[in-house]
């Protein structure tokens, strides 16, 4: 099967990365360390629209979708 | 002492003081000075995840404290919301401290843009705990439209100013009948027992504390003020008078060398 090459922005940032499956978990667990997955409460909108975890499997991506992924810090 | 407890959204509290995160010189002061304030909520901002931090924010906070994020550096609705709903995913809350703010020097509440946003979030089933002007009709619209806690200034965040409107304070405890914090602009503990002593229902602070010479006395002190205005509301202040009124009778007193 031929992979795709595609640029996402994510966090502000060009990523490019070759996906088997163009799904934004798989994006995700490209872009970060699984260890960082589990343990942070992180949340994520694609074209500001918030996408929920359960969702993350389905949710198909395209060439320059724009994606946040977001975590706690500190804040008054 | 009766029990004198906080009810939010249904959850029970003690404390009345809700404590900022931000601006501690290191982790160890930032959670010294939590439990030094006797704290139960602390507050948070969503932002972009940082890969160099592996083990993430919440994995440094020493107790187990309700969470309440907020919408820190919005300046518009569509902003704010997309914020409280990234808020809500990441720490499965539906409690948002709502602040969106107007210009970066004064960093005042844009009250048009908040109104918009509270209304929205409202209708969706957020709990809004909304930092906004010392305005008493923006505060009593915030609490009609269904906000849990009302949080006006009373000077703008980081100043340390104190009240500044004393009579506007005055008029937003007496038309609000729900839950109102004061939020922003706490410089001394005195300003903290004053808020409590005109019948307010906590208070919000971070700078105050985190930017003192040392934050975990100050959030003792923040803590005691907090309960001792309360404790003062609650027993009733006696009746001011423009006469003296003897506290020791003439009665029986030796006279008249």
């Amino acid at each position: 099967m031929e992979t795709l090459k595609n640029i996402y922005i994510i966090n502000g940032q060009n990523f490019i990365c070759n996906l088997k499956e163009p799904s934004l978990e798989k994006l995700i667990e490209t872009f970060l360390n699984k260890t960082i997955m589990s343990q942070s409460n992180i949340a994520v909108a694609v074209n500001n629209k918030v996408v929920e975890k359960r969702n993350w499997k389905k949710k198909k991506i395209y060439f320059k979708d724009r994606v946040e992924i977001v975590a706690p810090f500190f804040g008054g | 002492m009766s029990k004198d407890e906080l009810l939010i959204d249904g959850k029970k509290f003690t404390s009345r003081l809700i404590m900022g995160t931000s601006l501690f010189p290191n982790l160890e002061v930032l959670n010294k000075s939590l439990l030094s304030s006797g704290t139960e909520i602390i507050t948070l901002s969503v932002r972009r995840l940082n890969l160099s931090n592996k083990k993430g924010f919440l994995s440094h906070i020493k107790k187990k404290y309700t969470l309440l994020p907020n919408t820190a550096g919005c300046f518009t609705k569509k902003e704010a919301i997309i914020t409280a709903e990234l808020a809500r995913e990441m720490l499965t809350t539906n409690w948002i401290k709502l602040e969106l703010i107007s210009d970066e020097e004064m960093l005042l509440p844009d009250p048009i843009e908040l109104y918009e946003a509270c209304k929205y979030l409202v209708k969706n089933k957020f709990k809004i705990f909304a930092y906004c002007s010392d305005d008493p009709i923006l505060c009593k619209r915030l609490e009609d439209i269904g906000c849990e806690i009302v949080m006006p200034l009373i000077s703008p965040i980081g100043s340390g100013l104190g009240i500044r409107n004393e009579h506007n304070l005055e008029i937003i405890r007496k038309i609000c009948s729900g839950k109102v914090f004061v939020d922003a602009g706490i410089g001394k503990p005195s300003d903290a027992s004053k808020i409590m002593e005109m019948g307010f229902d906590g208070v919000l602070l971070n700078s105050s504390v985190a930017r003192s010479l040392n934050p975990e006395d100050m959030a003792n002190a923040m803590r005691l003020a907090v309960i001792s205005g309360r404790l003062g509301y609650k027993s009733g202040f006696i009746e001011k008078s423009k006469l003296a009124l003897s506290s020791t009778t003439f009665k029986g007193k030796i006279s008249n060398f």
